[in-house]
């Protein structure tokens, strides 16, 4: 069972040590770079510290935390939950260019209709029916009350 | 007298109609599970840019952020799922309370101690407040930069269940902040050559997607759903159990106030500790967890008080001490208002009219939570199938409404798909926004002290000392207390063998 566990820890601190040279990386980068002001620091001082302190960060963490990572226990997910989760990033996503496509109502319809349904309401025409209500909710409050302009997409654009 | 006329500024019908819609909003967003006070002020602060009232924007987001300590209460008691993180404590005898048919003493107690605690708050925040400005006056970019390296090492150390994690999420909040410009020279960043990165990350969809879409993600997952149980009962305790509720109250506020001061000591902290508090001087310890009325009075005195002690740091110094804070700094900035002790100064009327506020507020929110608990008991019986939708759009909405571009509602979806890893992996996420607002700050406060004098600038700079060796308190018992937790652990393991 602690397996899984000390797994996570390996790729909590790489993905710490790599961030950390990321920045080290940049940092040297900038301060490499001719400039005409007289900065101490220089435009990548902060940034060479902070990369510096996360690699070290990353290596305590695996150093301190390995070792006790068989007391942890695993957390039972199903993969009902899991498929959830990931549809609705996947519509997360999704949304974000089927806006720059069809623009902001045609997309909030769609967008609010799988979500219904991802979250559990299960009937289709109550999906779309509240997601053409959200929708319409929305541009209502949000474009005719606060101004907000939203993409009109290529299509209608 | 300058309060007398902060609080008659307030009775306008604009600044009075955005109170009550901050204290209405509030007390939603602490009903229901899943959506904190820090999520809705990121995601109505683009929509606030469009008011044009500074004063009433800042007064609707102080209204929200101390709102969701009230309303957090409600579904603890009623249904043992905290509305906020600070309402946890409230679970452990606020429901059993409501089992026993004394849901509306339990109701009313976390009602009236909120309210207490927070008038209590509000009064010493007018004295307190403009004395710290006073003292903040002296200070200059060494001791800013001593001042965040404290605030910075407490919220670090004081995050979640190891300050190596508080550490590496807070350092990653940092270098978030820094893609973009560099404020002194005007270089390019991390920006890889795409130019929506030249013009850097925003915060509010930072603040949004981690707070927002993760916790949305999360509750999703756990499939969430509201279940109202038990009768209310007579609101009001009698005669014994009033006397216990309301000593508990004031206990609760002593204790939430000056943490509240604190960076990192942020609402859940005090009500967790006021908890402890109440058991380990009450007569019959044994007792908590069955239904006991302190249990409920101190924790929800303590989180209120909490609250508005934040706003002393805040509005002295410019130092958020926690997320629902640091966005509240961010709303001060937007509108070209610069929290700190020349707030006192050249805004003086705008920074009373807030404190006012948080008076007329209070007595709101009294209102708003007594009467009206029915209704709030209506609301969080609505299926979260049906909520979760709604508020991932409203994210989305405040994450574009930043800046005008999708860019941002990506940043805001993986910043969510982030904070939902996070969650899962027990990592803080408070430290990341935290580093994203004082990051810079450190930065430009470090950058100006060292071309003042170079390095040894800060030796002749007794204030910056001072925190610099409070800074190495704290990080020397964060070690201390790792180390013992890690030897407690290796100890349980070779007892188990």
């Amino acid at each position: 069972m602690g397996e899984p566990v000390k797994r996570t820890i390996v790729i909590e601190a790489t993905l710490f040590i790599v961030l950390g040279a990321v920045g080290i990386m940049e940092g040297l980068r900038l301060n490499r770079q001719p400039t005409d002001l007289f900065q101490m620091l220089g435009p990548g001082g902060y940034i060479l510290v902070l990369g510096l302190v996360l690699m070290m960060t990353g290596a305590a963490h695996f150093i301190v935390d390995y070792g006790k990572s068989r007391s942890a226990e695993k957390e039972a997910v199903s993969t009902k939950e899991r498929i959830r989760v990931a549809g609705l990033v996947v519509l997360l996503v999704g949304n974000i260019f089927l806006v720059e496509f069809a623009g902001y109502l045609v997309a909030s319809i769609v967008f609010f209709s799988l979500t219904f349904k991802i979250s559990g309401v299960r009937s289709w025409r109550t999906n779309i029916i509240l997601g053409l209500c959200s929708a319409a909710a929305f541009y209502v409050v949000f474009v005719r009350l606060f101004d907000v302009i939203f993409p009109y997409g290529i299509l209608f654009g | 007298m300058d309060l007398i006329n902060g609080i008659i500024h307030v009775f306008s019908p604009a600044l009075l109609l955005y109170c009550f819609l901050g204290c209405l909003l509030g007390t939603l967003v602490g009903v229901l599970p899943g959506l904190g006070p820090a999520a809705t002020m990121a995601i109505l602060l683009p929509v606030t840019m469009n008011l044009k009232n500074p004063a009433g924007a800042i007064i609707m987001m102080a209204g929200i952020y101390y709102g969701a300590a009230y309303g957090g209460s409600t579904t603890s008691i009623l249904t043992n799922i905290p509305g906020e993180t600070s309402s946890v404590p409230t679970c452990f005898d606020g429901f059993p309370m409501t089992k026993q048919g004394r849901a509306g003493e339990a109701l009313w107690i976390a009602a009236v101690g909120s309210f207490i605690a927070g008038t209590v708050g509000c009064i010493l925040l007018s004295i307190i407040g403009p004395g710290f400005a006073k003292f903040a006056i002296s200070f200059g970019p060494p001791e800013y930069f001593g001042l965040l390296l404290f605030s910075m090492t407490t919220l670090i150390s004081l995050s979640g269940e190891s300050p190596i994690k508080g550490l590496g999420v807070g350092i990653l909040g940092m270098m978030l902040a820094t893609i973009g410009t560099d404020p002194v020279s005007g270089v390019f960043r991390f920006d890889f050559g795409l130019v929506n990165l030249t013009r850097g990350i925003d915060l509010i969809p930072v603040a949004v997607g981690l707070f927002g879409i993760g916790e949305i993600l999360m509750s999703s997952e756990a499939g969430m759903t509201k279940i109202y149980e038990g009768k209310l009962g007579k609101m009001m305790p009698r005669g014994k159990e009033l006397r216990k509720g309301i000593w508990a109250c004031l206990r609760g506020t002593a204790l939430g106030f000056p943490l509240g001061m604190l960076p990192g000591m942020t609402p859940p902290v005090a009500s967790f500790m006021a908890y402890d508090l109440e058991k380990k001087i009450s007569k019959y310890p044994e007792k908590f967890g069955t239904g006991v009325i302190e249990g409920v009075a101190g924790p929800e005195a303590a989180n209120n008080a909490n609250a508005q002690a934040g706003f002393v740091p805040l509005m002295a110094f410019g130092i958020p001490t926690g997320p629902s804070p640091a966005l509240m700094l961010a709303a001060l900035m937007i509108y070209g208002l610069q929290p700190g002790p020349m707030l006192f100064i050249t805004k003086k009327d705008f920074a009373w009219t807030i404190i006012g506020s948080m008076y007329v507020g209070n007595v709101m929110l009294l209102i708003l939570n007594l009467p009206l608990v029915g209704f709030w008991a209506r609301i969080s019986t609505v299926p979260y199938k049906y909520l979760a939708p709604l508020i991932l759009g409203v994210c989305g909405v405040a994450a574009y409404a930043a800046r005008n571009t999708m860019f941002d509602v990506g940043i805001a979806v993986g910043a969510g798909v982030l904070g939902y890893l996070m969650k899962k992996a027990h990592w803080p996420i408070a430290p990341v926004i935290l580093g994203f607002i004082l990051g810079p700050m450190l930065e430009v406060s470090l950058s100006q002290s060292l071309n003042m004098g170079g390095p040894v600038i800060f030796l002749s700079r007794p204030i910056a000392m001072v925190f610099f060796i409070l800074a190495i308190i704290i990080v020397f018992l964060s070690i201390r207390f790792l180390k013992r937790k890690v030897a407690k652990e290796i100890l349980n393991e070779e007892t188990d063998l």
